[in-house]
């Protein structure tokens, strides 16, 4: 669930790689700056956790996961 | 010896079509493009109609990821320029990427970001504006979709004056291209208006007709009905390209036309004087008529800027009077975005892309509305929706607010 919708966060700024747990977002999926701030808003609507995007450059999709859990 | 600058391809995305062929031949149909605007959120008086573009289809040239981060004046630019690049017969992948510039006139950028950016700040915090606003609000961001669609890396401007915009940007192109710097340009211009922000900002210049009961008398300069401009959105581009870059590519290379002189002046003073907005706006012709090849005679079209006010109007009609004499009713007269809106910061683009198809085509398109409104003026319009006629050169003019004057020749040449 809660993969599917960070999935869906970095879907929609148009990525079109296949995204899994490992995916990191800068390494592997080439996140530029601004679609990491794009995503550090998506969380924020989403689940209400702020991480900055510089801060996302070193996550993987299952760090961000992590991140979400540890909120709740 | 100075390196002759040619046009090789023409694109565009507007009111009457979504390529250069298509927008042609809409024009020449002589059918009205402009339709009722209807925009929430417009403060005080909105005009009627507007020159509106639908059915665009960017996915067929832009990435999702790259759209995400455009506004709609970039995504308008992409799409005109691959037409003109496709018109070119331009395989970039040949090309030096290097060697190659782009250069965009423009106006207002992309108000639709800032507006909406605006409004988020203000109802939910500024953690949640759409980093990408960063990016793409300003006039300079076309330039740098530009760029990220096609891999371009050259020599690039924008340009942002008014209505002189379009046009200034293809004459730096064009000395950019003469003095070596690059080999090839993609340029032109490229307007989103049609949005409440843009609306109250052209409103309170009182450039806008906000009076017209339908379409047909939306936009009508040079007539004693005149009542102000309709606004349009659009881009439209060309591909420049020198000498040594059409050796380079001869197997494909094609010339439309080729960029002759070019003209730019300030009346210098906020609402000059009638005479000395003439004496300038004539200096600029003359300039650019004195920077080309040609001889004045030879210039058979004049593509007017048309700001549809009396004072704006007579301007440029005494200007064009004052450097051509008894002769200025020998060239025939037109102002094709009458029939689509002003594109503002485009307009110079479209008038030039226009002018170059037109002399292509052996075809000038004419001013409909004429029919029932008689001309306030010596000029020889093309009235109807089109005349069959050769022309060998155009002159293309452009005013702006503040008194900004441009003139550029481009010379028709053979297919």
């Amino acid at each position: 669930m809660v993969f599917d919708q960070v999935k869906a966060i970095i879907e929609d700024i148009g990525i079109e790689e296949e995204i899994t747990e490992a995916s990191r977002l800068y390494e592997d999926l080439a996140l530029d700056s601004t679609e990491l701030a794009l995503v550090s808003t998506g969380l924020a609507k989403t689940f209400g956790i702020f991480i900055e995007g510089k801060a996302l450059r070193a996550y993987s999709v299952g760090q961000v996961m992590e991140a979400i859990a540890l909120k709740a | 010896m100075k390196n002759k600058v040619f046009v090789t391809g023409v694109g565009m995305v507007g009111p009457c079509g979504n390529t250069a062929g298509a927008f042609w031949d809409g024009l020449l149909s002589g059918r009205n493009y402009m339709t009722p605007l209807q925009l929430e959120g417009t403060v005080g008086e909105a005009p009627p109609f507007a020159g509106q573009v639908s059915g665009m289809e960017p996915e067929q040239v832009i990435s999702k990821r790259l759209f995400k981060k455009c506004s709609r004046f970039s995504v308008m630019s992409i799409l005109a320029a691959k037409d003109a690049m496709d018109d070119a017969g331009w395989d970039l992948g040949t090309m030096s990427r290097e060697r190659i510039g782009i250069f965009v006139g423009n106006n207002s950028g992309g108000w639709e970001s800032a507006r909406n950016g605006l409004r988020v700040l203000h109802n939910e915090g500024a953690p949640f504006i759409d980093p990408n606003l960063a990016s793409n609000w300003f006039p300079a961001a076309a330039q740098g979709h530009m760029s990220l669609a096609f891999g371009i890396k050259g020599y690039s401007k924008t340009v942002i004056a008014d209505r002189s915009s379009g046009l200034l940007a293809i004459a730096y192109a064009a000395r950019a291209l003469r003095s070596g710097i690059i080999d090839a340009a993609i340029v032109g211009g490229a307007e989103t208006p049609l949005d409440p922000w843009a609306l109250s900002f052209y409103n309170s210049e009182g450039l806008l007709n906000l009076k017209a009961d339908s379409p047909e008398t939306a936009y009508r300069p040079f007539v004693a009905a005149r009542s102000g401009i309709a606004l349009a959105e659009g881009a439209a581009f060309l591909c420049l390209e020198s000498e040594r870059s059409l050796r380079k590519r001869e197997s494909t290379g094609r010339v439309r036309a080729s960029i002759q002189g070019f003209g730019f002046t300030n009346d210098g003073q906020e609402s000059a004087p009638h005479q000395e907005s003439v004496t300038q706006y004539a200096r600029a012709i003359r300039l650019a008529i004195g920077h080309s090849e040609i001889q004045p005679e030879q210039i058979g079209y004049l593509s007017l800027d048309g700001a549809a006010s009396s004072r704006q109007d007579g301007i440029e009609c005494a200007a064009i009077q004052e450097v051509f004499g008894g002769s200025a009713s020998d060239k025939w007269a037109g102002c094709p975005k009458t029939s689509f809106g002003n594109t503002i910061g485009a307009a110079g683009a479209f008038d030039v892309a226009l002018s170059v198809l037109a002399m292509n085509h052996g075809q000038l398109p004419g001013l409909p509305y004429l029919a029932e409104s008689a001309p306030d003026n010596d000029l020889n319009f093309v009235a109807g929706s089109s005349r069959r006629v050769s022309v060998e050169s155009s002159l293309i003019l452009s005013r702006g607010r503040g008194g900004v004057s441009s003139a550029l020749v481009v010379k028709g040449e053979g297919l």
